[in-house]
C-alpha cells in the first residue's frame, strides 16, 4: 500500500470515528431534551442526519480504497458493445450459440420447472377463497385478460391473453438475470427480434382471419379508393416495420440501461461500491417493467391496427364528418 | 463523429416527450378523475417519442461498431 | 445468403433467432397449459358456482317474495274475517241481549201480575172474610143488641140491605 492509500484510509478513519461519536452524542442529546423545545430539536435532527450522512460517505470511501488497492481498478475503461450476444463455446447442429441464447434457453427451462412445481405441488391446494400466491396468480391472471379484451377486443383478447402473460413472465425473468451480473438477453437484437417476427406473425394471422385476404388489402387502402395505389404499399412497409421498430425498442433500452450501468461501474472505479446498486433499481428494475408493459401495449395495439376492418373505419370517417358539420 | 451527430436525434425525442408531458399533467389538473387513463397514453406515447431516440441509439452504435 | 453475410447476419444469428423463437413459443405453451388455463378454469369454475349460487338465492328471494306476498293475503283475509265475526258476534249479542231483556222484562211483568193478582185475590179473600166476619159480628151483635129473636130472614134481610148500603157507599 502507497503512503497516498494510507493517507485516504487514515483520513476515512477519522471521518468515521468523528462522524460516528458525533452520531452518539446528539443522540444522547435528543433523548435528554425531551420534545418541548421543537426549535432545538428540529436543528439537532438536522446535525444527526448529518453525521450519520458522513460516517456512510467515510464507510464508502474506505471501501473504495480498499478495493482500488487490491484490484488495481482504476476508474475509466474502454467499453466496446456489439449489438449480439456473445459467442460461446456450445455448438447445436454446428452453430455457435450466443450467450443470450443460452440464457433464454435457461429461463425457459426455469419457467417451465416452476410451472410443473405449481402445477402438481400448488394449484391442488388453491381454496375457494383466494389468498396469498393464490390471490396474486389470480389478479395477473385477470388483469392480463381484461387488458387484452380491452385492447384488441373481446374474441382475440381471450386467445392472445396467455401469450401475453408469458411474454411478460419472459421479458420480467430476462430483465432480472442483469441482476445476476449476465448480459439480459432482451439487450441482444436477435432475441428482441424473435419476439417482434411473434407479433408480426399474429398481426397478420388475426388481421387475415378476420377480414380476409381482400378486406386486409381493402382496409389498408383505406376509405377513398383513389389513394389506394399508394396506401397500400405504404401500409404494407409500416406493417413490415413493426417488428424492427418494436426489437428495436426493447432492445434499444435495455441495452441504454445497461451501458448506463456499465459507465457508471467504469467511471467510479474500485469506488463503485453501492451507488451503482441505487442506480440498478431505476435502470434493471424500474425501467424494464416499464418497458415490458410497453412492449405488451404495443403489440397489441398493432394487432387491434390490423384487425380494424373497414366498415369501423367508414363509421369513423363519417362520424368526423358529421362532427365537422356541426 | 457520425454516431455523435446520430445521438443529436435525441434532443428532438426529449422535446416530443416533454411536450407530451406537459399536456398530460394540464389534463390531469383539469380532470383528475381520468387520471389513469391518460397515464396509459402518456406512458404509450412517450414510448413512440423514445423510440425515434432509440433508433438513433441504434444507428449510433452501429455507426460505431464499424 | 451473400447479401444477408454482407449485411453482418450470420448463419449463428439465424439459428440463434429460430431456437428464440422456438423457446418462446415452447415458454407459451407451457404457461399456457400448465399455469394460465388452471387458473383460468379455476377462476372461471368459482364464478359460474358463484352465479348458480346468486340464482339460486334470487330464486329463494322471489319465492319468499311470493309467499310473503300471499300470507300477507291471507292475514288481509283473516282480518277481515275477523271484523266480520267481530261484527256479527256484536249484532247477535245486541239482538241477544235485547231478547233477554224483553223476556226478563215480560217474566218481571208477569210476576208483577202474578203478584197483582194473587194480591187482589188476597184482598178479596180477606174482603169477603170480614164481610163473614163482620156479618157474624153484627149478627151477634145486633142479636145481643136487640136482644130479640129475629127470624133468619128478616136477619139475613136487614144484613144485606146493610151490607148493600155499604158496597153502595163503598162503590160511590
Amino acid at each position: 500500500m502507497s503512503t497516498a492509500e494510507l493517507i485516504k484510509i487514515g483520513i476515512s478513519i477519522v471521518v468515521f470515528a468523528l462522524c460516528f461519536a458525533g452520531n452518539i452524542h446528539f443522540k444522547g442529546l435528543l433523548k435528554n431534551i425531551g420534545d418541548t423545545d421543537t426549535k432545538k430539536l428540529k436543528s439537532l435532527k438536522k446535525r444527526k442526519t448529518l453525521c450519520f450522512v458522513g460516517v456512510i460517505i467515510s464507510i464508502w470511501f474506505a471501501i473504495g480504497v480498499f478495493v482500488t488497492w487490491f484490484s488495481g481498478r482504476k476508474s475509466g475503461m474502454h467499453i466496446e458493445f456489439s449489438m449480439f450476444g456473445e459467442r460461446t463455446g456450445i455448438e447445436v447442429l454446428g452453430m455457435k450459440l450466443s450467450e443470450t441464447t443460452v440464457i433464454t434457453m435457461a429461463i425457459v427451462l426455469i419457467v417451465a420447472v416452476l410451472c410443473v412445481v405449481f402445477r402438481l405441488f400448488i394449484f391442488p391446494k388453491f381454496k375457494e377463497e383466494p389468498e396469498g400466491l393464490q390471490n396474486v396468480l389470480e389478479l395477473c391472471v385477470e388483469a392480463v385478460e381484461d387488458f387484452c379484451k380491452k385492447n384488441v377486443g373481446e374474441k382475440a383478447g381471450v386467445s392472445l391473453a396467455p401469450y401475453m402473460f408469458s411474454l411478460a413472465i419472459y421479458l420480467i425473468m430476462c430483465a432480472s438475470t442483469e441482476l445476476l451480473g449476465l448480459r439480459a438477453p432482451t439487450s441482444d437484437l436477435v432475441v428482441t427480434f424473435s419476439m417482434g417476427l411473434i407479433t408480426f406473425i399474429l398481426l397478420n394471422y388475426f388481421g387475415f382471419k378476420k377480414l380476409g385476404f381482400a378486406g386486409r388489402f381493402k382496409s389498408m387502402g383505406g376509405s377513398m379508393a383513389a389513394m389506394r395505389p399508394i396506401m397500400i404499399p405504404l401500409k404494407i412497409v409500416s406493417d413490415i416495420a413493426v417488428p424492427i421498430s418494436l426489437a428495436c425498442r426493447l432492445f434499444g433500452n435495455m441495452l441504454g440501461g445497461m451501458i448506463v450501468m456499465e459507465l457508471l461501474k467504469g467511471a467510479l472505479g474500485g469506488y463503485a461500491a453501492g451507488i451503482p446498486g441505487i442506480a440498478g433499481l431505476y435502470f434493471n428494475l424500474f425501467h424494464p417493467l416499464i418497458q415490458a408493459y410497453i412492449f405488451i401495449t404495443l403489440s397489441l395495439t398493432f394487432i387491434e391496427e390490423a384487425m380494424e376492418g373497414p366498415e369501423k373505419q367508414s363509421k369513423k370517417a363519417k362520424k368526423q364528418s358529421a362532427k365537422a358539420e356541426n | 463523429m457520425g454516431s455523435a451527430i446520430a445521438m443529436l436525434t435525441a434532443l428532438g425525442a426529449g422535446f416530443g416527450m416533454c411536450f407530451a408531458t406537459a399536456k398530460a399533467v394540464e389534463s390531469v389538473a383539469r380532470q383528475p378523475e381520468a387520471a389513469s387513463k391518460i397515464q396509459t397514453i402518456l406512458l404509450l406515447g412517450c414510448a413512440l417519442a423514445e423510440s425515434t431516440a432509440i433508433y438513433a441509439f441504434v444507428v449510433a452504435l452501429i455507426l460505431s461498431g464499424k | 445468403m451473400d447479401m444477408l453475410s454482407s449485411l453482418g447476419i450470420t448463419k449463428d444469428l439465424l439459428a440463434d433467432l429460430v431456437i428464440n423463437i422456438v423457446s418462446i413459443v415452447v415458454l407459451f405453451l407451457v404457461v399456457k397449459k400448465l399455469a394460465y388455463n388452471p387458473v383460468k378454469k379455476f377462476m372461471a369454475a368459482r364464478t359460474e358456482k358463484v352465479m348458480a349460487q346468486k340464482l339460486e338465492a334470487e330464486k329463494l328471494a322471489e319465492e319468499a317474495q311470493a309467499k310473503s306476498f300471499e300470507y300477507e293475503e291471507l292475514l288481509k283475509e283473516c282480518e277481515n274475517a275477523k271484523a266480520q265475526a267481530i261484527k256479527e258476534g256484536e249484532a247477535l249479542a245486541r239482538e241477544e241481549s235485547g231478547q233477554i231483556v224483553s223476556a226478563a222484562k215480560e217474566k218481571a211483568q208477569s210476576i208483577i201480575d202474578n203478584a197483582n193478582k194473587k194480591a187482589e185475590e188476597k184482598y178479596n179473600r180477606m174482603i169477603d172474610e170480614a164481610n163473614d166476619y163482620i156479618v157474624n159480628l153484627t149478627i151477634d151483635a145486633s142479636s145481643k143488641l136487640l136482644k130479640r129473636e129475629v127470624n133468619d130472614e128478616d136477619n139475613r134481610k136487614i144484613v144485606e140491605a146493610f151490607l148493600n148500603s155499604v158496597d153502595g157507599d163503598e162503590n160511590a
